[in-house]
């Protein structure tokens, strides 16, 4: 599969799908390759699915750019770590890609998972903040109110795309009262929530998040009010990087590939995401279970070696 | 001023005492028989008769002496209990405040808040007081002087008198040390008295460099010994070892890193083959002891400046640095040669001024420095980007035991919102936890404090009640440091409190190094753990994770909700 079929399949997945993630869409795309790939050596054939992974994270209309990058690396070291022993390469392959459907099958279950896990912590009559679309925070949302938990939610707008909005569709949709709220309301919100939840493009290894602009800020405001952060991700979204501040942060994680493939000077750009430091996170709720900050480079290190 | 020409000296007192003597009976007796000399000295002293020129105590280090008969005198009585003492009243006659002080400075700590109220109150009842650890409070450091003559230096003052430093091991300096040794410890090996001296008198310093001497002179060591007929390598050389390393100890404190590589070197030799001939047993101990450096230092310094230092050092940045770090030294000199644009900020401090090496050693390769002194901390730090410093160890609770003043340092960093970043080896980690400078530090020699000429004007005598503290390390909380640089990974030094960390660097450091060194050389920019997983070690590391905990205490596990 050269380039452009990479990325259409990968697009015409998303679009056929807009409730997955798009790192699973990419994993599937993965898969996809892995299905038509002419190699004949292990080698090669990592070294191709290194050039599918290049090519979608390249694709031009997506910010969550960490989450693909993430998901795909995993993946690769899930399906090549432990086929190193095989004479026959066809049989090699065959054991590859079932490895494959097996690990897209265990990415897929992992929201469910996540929104099993979460359920306790949302007690009746709470009131929620919450940032931004999130596929994951929304499915926890609606399981919780399937499971008779009545609360009220606060999305944030969350400019410069108004996701929010999309989020309060979905969430009215499912029969949860929500409200949008402004992003510069957050902190005047702030006193009568009881607790925030974000989801997260990716978790890095200092136990901290890469989300949505604007986490960060409200991370700021809860702590200052003494509300918990609680951050839903499934582990595919854990990303091998430690930044220090902001700044530290890759470009490619901040502004999306349109804005770079311009070559603009990034200064004028507005970025799309904002580094959160595990300080001010309460707990990170994962298909690996529930997580303090600290733990996660634990774990972080378990799924990546 | 503040010598006194060797004669003088109470160790001179020690001749009396048969070197047997000395060495059957314990440290504590030992000392406790010097403070007894010394206090008869002062005794005489104090009720007047003034200072003969057989006993040459110059009159700082007298008045210092002077200063200490209450916590002496129980000793003359009971040398070898160091315990209570109800003659010590008797001894000590002079009812003078600096007695009374004295005799505070002594007592345990438990009984000081009591004391401190007698003292003030002024009746000298205090001397009768049972005194519990007379050597223990008498805190004294001895250091030689380029002309061989020793000196003594009383710690004594405000400090002394809380007594919440005289737990920490005085080292006993220099040339004197050696005097004592005598014929019957000549038993020491001249390597290894060499290497103390140089420990002692910090031509060697820095917890690399003395870890690498350690073992150099160890392989010496190693060379030079010859299995007696009736016993076994693998546990005659041990215990052969172990006086030198008590030797060492005593010239200054050890430190981690050469903790660890001494249970290294034990571990090796205990595992020799009992019928391994005595030849190919040194050679393989040689060998492994070439090892260890090779593994643990020079390769462990590469693979942090070369992966993951060198990412976080980028073009424009600020760095100030701490004090002198070779690991430190070595990142910011490969980023500059990789040519990564960034300039340098050295701060220094007294009593060390270890930050001139540094700024030498920069200079030197061209990278661009500037220079400021600690207390100009908070001027600096708007301009700075980032910090990194060295360890002298990572302890078990995220703690960064370093250089004195570095924790200042994080602590302004912090509220200058600054990146803390700590280069540390690996094989300085340390299970020891702590969570202040105090319980566990190291005192230097407090002469270096002094400032020449402060108490020189009208030959003013320096007050008593003033005492210098020299510590040589602090730990900082890891609440301020945003990273750890290892040679395996990034670290969260918050996460080091979660219990599974030292298994995993117990278990994985040594082997995931050992099998991947060569290609670590040869890698020169991807991440560490990525050359690892190429290679064909990916089946054994995984195995070894495989045996890390599945729920760490930081994890809840699913099933428990």
């Amino acid at each position: 599969m050269d380039k452009d079929e990479i990325q259409g399949y990968f697009l015409l997945t998303v679009k056929e799908h807009p409730e997955m993630s798009p790192a699973v869409a990419a994993i599937k795309t993965l898969l996809q390759v892995l299905n038509r790939d002419l190699a004949e050596t292990m080698s090669e054939l990592r070294k191709n699915l290194k050039d599918a992974i290049a090519c979608l994270c390249e694709t031009d209309s997506y910010i969550t750019g960490t989450s693909i990058s993430s998901g795909c690396e995993l993946f690769l070291r899930f399906i090549t770590l432990a086929a190193l022993d095989h004479s026959d390469f066809e049989e090699l392959k065959k054991i590859l890609l079932q490895r494959g459907e097996v690990y897209l099958e265990t990415v897929s279950c992992s929201r469910s998972k996540i929104a099993k896990i979460f359920r306790p912590f949302i007690s009746d009559g709470a009131v929620i903040l919450v940032h931004s679309k999130s596929r994951v925070v929304l499915q926890a949302l609606v399981g919780a109110q399937e499971k008779g938990k009545r609360f009220h939610v606060y999305v944030t707008e969350a400019g410069p795309d108004k996701s929010g909005v999309e989020m309060h569709k979905s969430l009215i949709a499912a029969g949860i009262p929500a409200t949008v709220v402004l992003d510069a309301a957050v902190g005047y919100i702030m006193e009568k929530v009881q607790l925030v939840v974000m989801g997260a493009e990716g978790v890095v290894e200092s136990g901290g998040i890469i989300n949505k602009i604007g986490s960060f800020t409200i991370a700021i405001a809860a702590k200052e009010h003494n509300k918990p952060v609680f951050v839903l991700a499934e582990s595919f979204k854990f990303v091998r990087l430690y930044p220090l501040n902001q700044k530290d942060v890759p470009n490619n994680f901040k502004y999306n590939q349109a804005t770079l493939l311009r070559h603009a000077d990034l200064s004028k750009e507005h970025p799309q995401s904002d580094y959160t430091p595990p300080g001010y996170i309460t707990l990170l709720f994962s298909d690996l279970g529930v997580l303090t900050p600290s733990a996660v480079s634990d774990e972080l290190i378990r799924l990546y070696l | 001023m503040d010598q006194t020409d060797g004669t003088g000296d109470p160790s001179g007192g020690r001749g009396g005492h048969p070197a047997m003597n000395q060495k059957n009976s314990t440290k504590a007796e030992r000392r406790a028989i010097q403070e007894a000399q010394r206090a008869r000295k002062a005794n005489i002293k104090s009720s007047g008769e003034s200072a003969s020129p057989a006993i040459p105590i110059t009159r700082k280090s007298s008045v210092a002496s002077s200063n200490n008969p209450g916590s002496c005198s129980p000793s003359t009585v009971a040398p070898s209990a160091v315990a209570s003492s109800t003659v010590a009243s008797s001894v000590v006659a002079p009812s003078s405040p600096s007695v009374d002080s004295a005799t505070a400075r002594s007592l345990s700590n438990s009984d000081q808040s009591k004391m401190a109220t007698k003292h003030q109150q002024g009746p000298p009842v205090a001397a009768a007081r049972g005194v519990t650890d007379v050597a223990r409070a008498a805190t004294r450091q001895r250091s030689f002087n380029s002309d061989g003559s020793t000196t003594v230096i009383e710690v004594g003052g405000a400090l002394g008198n809380l007594g919440i430093f005289s737990h920490l091991p005085v080292p006993e300096r220099g040339l004197n040390l050696a005097k004592t040794l005598s014929f019957s410890s000549s038993a020491i090996h001249p390597a290894i008295l060499k290497l103390g001296v140089q420990y002692s008198s910090g031509i060697i310093s820095g917890s690399n460099s003395r870890c690498i001497a350690l073992i150099h002179t160890m392989k010496q060591v190693v060379v030079d010994y010859e299995t007696p007929r009736d016993k076994v390598l693998c546990r005659d050389l041990e215990s052969r070892i172990k006086p030198y390393i008590n030797f060492l100890a005593q010239c200054r404190p050890l430190s981690v890193s050469m903790g660890n590589a001494i249970r290294h070197i034990k571990w090796l030799i205990s595992h020799t083959p009992v019928d391994m001939p005595d030849t190919l047993a040194k050679s393989k101990l040689i060998e492994q002891l070439d090892h260890y450096v090779e593994e643990k230092i020079v390769l462990a310094g590469k693979a942090i400046s070369e992966t993951y230092a060198a990412e976080k050092i980028n073009d424009g940045d600020v760095i100030l640095t701490y004090s002198c770090s070779s690991l430190v030294s070595k990142v910011l000199i490969d980023a500059h040669r990789r040519g990564r644009q960034f300039s340098v900020v050295v701060v220094d401090g007294r009593p060390r001024m270890e930050g001139r090496e540094l700024l030498k050693r920069l200079v030197r390769n061209g990278v661009k420095c500037s220079y400021v002194h600690i207390s100009a901390i908070s001027y600096v730090m708007p301009e700075i980007s980032k910090i990194l410093v060295g360890a002298e160890c990572l302890l078990a609770n995220g703690y960064v035991m370093s250089r004195v003043g570095t924790s200042q340092i994080a602590l302004v960093a912090k509220a200058f919102n600054v990146p803390v970043l700590v280069c540390c080896e690996t094989y300085k980690f340390c299970e020891r936890v702590q969570t202040d400078s105090i319980v566990h530090n190291e005192l230097g020699n407090p002469e270096d404090l002094r400032v020449p000429g402060l108490w020189s004007s009208g030959q003013e005598e320096e007050p008593t009640m003033m005492s210098w503290l020299n510590l040589a390390f602090d730990v900082t909380p890891p609440d301020m440091i945003t990273m750890v640089i290892t040679e395996i990974r990034l670290l969260s030094s918050t996460r080091l409190l979660d219990s599974s960390t030292p298994r995993l660097l117990d278990s994985t450091a040594p082997r995931l190094l050992g099998s991947s060194a060569p290609q670590l050389l040869g890698s020169s920019a991807p991440r560490l753990l990525d050359s690892m997983m190429n290679s064909s070690s990916e089946l054994a590391s995984l195995k070894v994770h495989d045996t890390c905990s599945p729920s760490s205490p930081n994890c809840f596990p699913l099933d428990a909700l």
